[in-house]
């Protein structure tokens, strides 16, 4: 047996192997069809799916650090937050186009993760997580007593979000804001799908798996670390951004330890380091928690603690890796 | 003489009150084969972190090629052409073999940050790190992901990454550790087969395996050089058997 797998193995060139190893899997194409279903599902679903959107942007911007890179962070809502109020600041001062917003709070994210991933980075594991801890709380703490700037504990109010380029307006029944959204969600996973199959991708996890071994092979560990650290930061404020500019408001929540716990929850959920992992773990959270809060609305979060307790004890390797145990089965 | 291609000036490192190298000068012309031993605690480990800049020495100068290296970070002293495999087995344990070899080739070719290709590797990088393999008779397992390898396999692999560096001077700190000594003959076969013109450091236990590939043995006992030259020299030394078998007093 094992002989025939060797045998089989010499056949095969590295660059097909690769090719194989990268390809892309039908599977992958069930976040689109996903994508496809909800608006036939009629328009009672549009917010619920608009908010699975924007997490699962969320998520995978985290999974790009703990999956890829290695950093567990606690502290990833500062980048949805300040994402937000950018965009909901910009909103207020006139500037409500929709998509220069994104852009927008994604370069405050970023510069904000360039300054912030510069100090946390010098320190690994705990220390990382503690100082992400500190930071969480400085930043919301920030954004608090800034009154003048971020409305304080009311929130950012007057956040008017203009039509999408120029035409479609954002109507009260979420099909704009969820097609919006949803397209966003595509083109940040297209995006990351590249980066983690490129060079630079399996450098990042060549990094995660023995960052003493990565600077012996010459890579500068530190500094690709803080690109990869700005760049998730980019797309977290690309997800806060959009939840402004769908909610037309930005406030404390969008910024604090509890929405920075809560993805790192709902990642653990879906599985680490495979991006499906951070579409299946927002989406399969939101909807029980939407489901749930129907059916039992005094007590939800205790059976939302229970499915996770679950999730953890019976598949550690989160949701995701669901796919794994049914394609060991396929071949036997 | 052409000009060394690593040259160490008196380096000095203390560790608070213990000193742990002791003016060391070794300086390695293009194609050395000379070997580091001494007996444990004799501070080789320690003046092997020196070079590749995992520790920086208190006073003197480490030159690569004629660059002063002795601030600069281990990622630039790699870049410069210095390679370095690791006393225990160090590698990318969730890649494969082939793909920690590509790893090292990419960063050689400073296509670290390249987003242009989407399988991974480009096709160029997959060739050579399969053509290295194959060099290192690692071809038939380069699928199998590190972790899965025997240990023997395990530090060729070592060598192989080392090897797509391309260096001017590897460093192979004891590349037979850990194996039985049948395994020995597969290490010393993939020495044998390095490029002639790389200057090599070898710092080893083993004698056996140190005889028969060093030219030139530098012994270091107590941070200090305490006697260099050709094999024979050594073997006859007075001091270098004391060092080894320790005084009576």
């Amino acid at each position: 047996m094992s002989d025939d797998v060797s045998t089989a193995e010499r056949r095969v060139p590295f660059a097909a192997s690769l090719r194989s190893k990268h390809r892309l899997r039908p599977a992958e194409l069930l976040p689109l069809v996903a994508v496809a279903i909800v608006p036939l599902l009629g328009s009672g679903y549009y917010p619920l799916a608009t908010q699975i959107a924007i997490t699962v942007i969320f998520g995978l911007s985290l999974d790009l650090l703990v999956g890829y890179a290695g950093i567990v962070t606690l502290g990833h809502g500062i980048f949805f937050g300040v994402g937000a109020y950018a965009s909901g600041i910009a909103s207020v001062h006139g500037w409500g186009d929709p998509v220069s917003g994104l852009f927008i709070g994604a370069a405050a994210a970023a510069v904000v993760g360039v300054v912030q991933g510069f100090v946390v980075l010098r320190t690994a594991r705990f220390t990382l997580l503690m100082l992400t801890l500190c930071s969480v709380f400085l930043v919301s703490e920030v954004a608090n007593k800034a009154g003048w700037l971020t409305g304080g504990a009311d929130g950012l109010t007057g956040v008017m979000t203009g039509p999408l380029l120029g035409v479609w307006t954002f109507d009260l029944d979420g099909r704009t804001g969820y097609l919006f959204s949803a397209t966003v969600f595509v083109l940040v996973w297209i995006g990351l799908r590249g980066l983690v199959h490129a060079p630079f991708g399996q450098s990042i996890m060549a990094i995660r798996d023995n960052p003493g071994r990565a600077e012996a092979i010459g890579m500068a560990v530190r500094p690709r670390l803080l690109i990869v650290y700005t760049v998730s930061a980019a797309i977290a404020g690309t997800a806060g951004a959009l939840q402004a500019e769908i909610d037309q408001f930005a406030g404390l929540k969008n910024v604090g330890f509890e929405i920075s716990a809560t993805i790192l929850v709902m990642l653990a959920l879906g599985g680490t380091g495979r991006l499906y992992g951070a579409m299946a773990g927002p989406a399969v959270y939101l909807i029980a928690q939407d489901l749930l809060a129907k059916i039992n609305p005094a007590m939800w979060q205790l059976w939302l603690g229970l499915l996770i307790v679950a999730t953890v004890l019976f598949v550690p390797g989160g949701l995701s890796s669901l796919a794994d145990v049914f394609r060991g089965r396929g071949k036997r | 003489m052409t000009e060394p291609v690593l040259e160490l000036s008196n380096l000095h490192m203390s560790f608070g009150g213990l000193v742990v190298t002791n003016d060391v000068s070794l300086s390695l012309a293009i194609g050395a084969r000379h070997a580091l031993i001494g007996p444990n605690g004799a501070g080789k480990t320690t003046l092997v972190d020196q070079i590749t800049g995992r520790l920086r020495p208190l006073r003197g100068t480490i030159r690569l090629a004629g660059v002063d290296v002795t601030r600069l970070p281990q990622h630039r002293r790699t870049r410069l052409g210095l390679a370095r495999n690791f006393q225990v087995t160090n590698l990318f344990s969730s890649f494969s073999a082939f793909e920690n070899i590509a790893l090292a080739v990419a960063e050689r070719e400073g296509r670290g940050l390249s987003l242009t290709s989407m399988r991974g590797f480009p096709s160029d990088v997959a060739d050579q790190a399969e053509d290295i393999a194959r060099r290192m008779h690692l071809a038939e397992v380069g699928h199998r992901r590190v972790s899965d390898l025997a240990y023997g396999q395990q530090r060729l692999v070592e060598l192989a990454i080392a090897l797509a560096l391309r260096p001017k001077v590897m460093i192979l700190d004891e590349p037979a550790a850990g194996l039985p000594a049948g395994d020995h003959a597969m290490i010393l076969d993939a020495l044998d087969r390095l490029p002639i013109h790389v200057a090599v450091l070898l710092i080893e236990h083993d004698m056996p395996l140190v005889f028969r590939f060093a030219r030139e043995i530098t012994v270091l006992a107590e941070g200090m050089v305490i006697a260099r030259g050709a094999p024979e020299a050594i073997r006859g030394d007075e001091r270098v058997r004391t060092a080894y078998l320790g005084t009576r007093s």
